[in-house]
């Protein structure tokens, strides 16, 4: 019988020490010195800090790996009444695979409840540096995976109308591209479940998975 | 301004039965509250299919009337003059200026029932603006913790650990007290939005790591009474908890620094079992919670009669609500020594199961399109 190789087969094995460095993390917040930058850059993660949305097209890329986003004061130029939440929303809707903490102070209106729910991570401010690394670590083994990202973009390929074979065959091209084949993954993926409609996102998530096993 | 409820209603003694997000939460009367300490009519509940209001009376004679409005189970204990009202005469003396007939409470009911939308919507007014000022103060202590931060950074080690252990004790003491006034925040977050407990995803938590490092931040308020806080047993499990988890332990910890005994130690044990779960129990020395009350201690509001020290009662609450949240309940046991009259050893007790809570994680779905901009125009 054929054996066909799993994209989930295809992950590198890369010291945590190195997934740490490597994972793009950015903290979108209005007050900076909330957040312990120093401690956790100096232990080797790599964090950008953004006081509110200023790319919101870099993020829908999905350049970060983590977004850290604060709920409260930022956002406001885009949706001034949901402010953090609408960002949260917005990306989350756009690309379920993109990991988001919400980080907020406010956490006591009960309407926002299924918004913070969508969340990757909860974290209450103020928050130690210590407790932050643990967390970071646990999303970067947890989240930043093939497996996670391979999850969301079955689910998505589902969603989208595609059938097992459809789906089987977008996980071959990704294994070609992960083995250092050159893919065009948006346009395999139109070529092989047809026109659908997030294509580019489950794109997006696929150049995920190819980045990571390219490490 | 004056609370709305106790202008419709002159007589406060409405407890709210239900989760904290009801809005309502007026205290039960001074009598039931300090004397009374049966708690008999926190176990009146009438059936779900009931309406209209429920009347019960108690052992000690007092009539207690529960009520279903919209959702919410309301309670209003002590002052109903109904025919089956058979009160002492102490406790007809102390309400008599608040008895309330069934005409009368009909009354009542229907102004509650018709001025509610406006009440939860001053109650909520009012815990914004509460939360808006808890805003800055988390703020504050966040600049304070990330400055004493920078100074731990600084020094030598390889791990944030180590260089919190290698820190001047001064900045020490700042970095545990901010970390001390994070925990209160967080109960104070809870408390406000009950939801709080299981924002976020379950993640591997060592436990034993955790409540070693609140030992740590606890000591020396400990020692100041001179109480001892020991770590008894092992633990390397790691069990699946939401982030809510830590207040668990920093609530029993606090709990029993303040209410045992001086020049006594303060025992945490742990242990493993084969099946990945952790038990953990919390001991002390000190008066020991009355047989007729450790059904209810863990009911909001409710403190033992055996706290001397200033509270809320609201602390047991918490715990056992984040508990609940996290997929175990605490209980309390009582180990009396037998020769020191109500004295013993009061053990908090709990099972954290091996993938507390059952979380399946599931990939989320993607319904929106790269070039969706229906947030952005």
């Amino acid at each position: 019988m054929f054996w066909r190789k799993h994209i989930i087969n295809c992950k590198p094995a890369l010291p945590a020490t190195e997934m740490v460095k490597r994972t793009r993390i950015v903290v979108i917040d209005d007050e900076k010195t909330t957040f312990p930058f120093e401690v956790l850059q100096q232990q080797g993660y790599s964090i950008d800090y953004w006081p509110d949305v200023k790319d919101i097209a870099k993020l829908e890329k999905g350049f970060y790996d983590i977004i850290i986003l604060d709920i409260g004061g930022i956002g406001r130029e885009l949706d001034a009444t949901n402010e953090g939440i609408a960002v949260l929303k917005h990306l989350k809707k756009l690309n379920p695979a993109q990991v988001i903490v919400a980080f907020s102070g406010q956490s006591y209106e009960s309407a926002k409840i299924p918004f913070f729910q969508l969340a990757d991570q909860y974290v209450p401010k103020p928050t130690p540096a210590i407790t932050w690394k643990e967390i970071i670590d646990d999303l970067i083994k947890t989240r930043i995976t093939v497996e996670h990202y391979w999850a969301t973009m079955r689910q998505a390929l589902k969603d989208a109308g595609a059938n097992e074979k459809a789906i089987k065959g977008i996980e071959d091209s990704l294994v070609k591209a992960a083995e250092g084949g050159r893919v065009n993954l948006s346009r395999a993926i139109q070529k092989i479940a047809g026109p659908i409609e997030n294509a580019t996102t489950i794109a997006a998530i696929g150049a995920k998975i190819i980045a990571l096993c390219g490490l | 301004m004056e609370d709305p409820l106790l202008v419709f209603c002159p007589y406060p003694t409405i407890h709210s039965d239900g989760s904290l997000m009801d809005g309502i939460n007026v205290p039960q009367s001074k009598y039931c509250r300090e004397k009374c300490r049966t708690y008999e009519c926190l176990k009146f509940k009438p059936g779900d299919k009931e309406k209209t209001p429920v009347f019960y009376t108690c052992a000690k004679g007092f009539s207690v009337v529960v009520v279903k409005i919209e959702e919410s189970l309301i309670r209003i204990n002590g002052v109903i003059e109904v025919s089956t009202n058979k009160a002492s005469k102490i406790f007809k003396k102390e309400q008599i200026s608040r008895k309330l007939k069934p005409p009368e409470l009909e009354r009542w009911l229907n102004a509650f029932s018709a001025i509610r939308p406006e009440y939860e919507r001053y109650v909520d007014e009012k815990a914004k603006e509460a939360v808006h000022a808890l805003h800055d103060i988390k703020s504050l202590i966040g600049s304070v913790l990330t400055t004493a931060e920078q100074c731990i950074s600084e020094q030598k080690g390889k791990t944030i650990d180590e260089k919190i252990e290698a820190s001047p004790p001064h900045i020490q003491t700042i970095y545990h007290s901010c970390e001390i006034l994070q925990s209160l925040l967080q109960i104070t977050d809870i408390l406000t939005n009950p939801a709080v407990a299981q924002y976020g995803t379950p993640w591997a938590f060592s436990v034993h790591g955790v409540i070693l490092k609140l030992i740590k931040i606890h000591e020396n308020k400990a020692l100041l009474q001179n109480k001892k806080l020991t770590l008894r047993g092992h633990s390397i499990n790691k069990v699946s908890l939401y982030n809510s988890f830590i207040i668990i332990p920093h609530i029993l910890l606090d709990n029993a620094i303040k209410h045992s005994d001086r020049d006594t130690e303060i025992r945490v044990w742990m242990e493993d079992k084969d099946n990945g779960e952790i038990k953990i129990d919390f001991s002390s020395f000190g008066s020991l919670v009355p047989e007729t009350e450790r059904d209810f201690i863990f009911q909001r509001g409710v403190r033992g009669s055996n706290v001397r020290a200033k509270g809320s009662g609201l602390g047991l609450y918490i715990a056992q609500l984040v508990a609940k949240a996290n997929g175990f309940e605490i209980s309390y046991r009582a180990k009396p020594t037998g020769i020191l009259g109500d004295k013993g050893y009061n053990h908090f007790i709990f099972t954290v199961p091996a993938s507390a809570p059952a979380h399946v994680y599931k990939p989320p779905v993607c319904t929106a399109t790269l070039s969706t901009r229906s947030v952005y125009g």
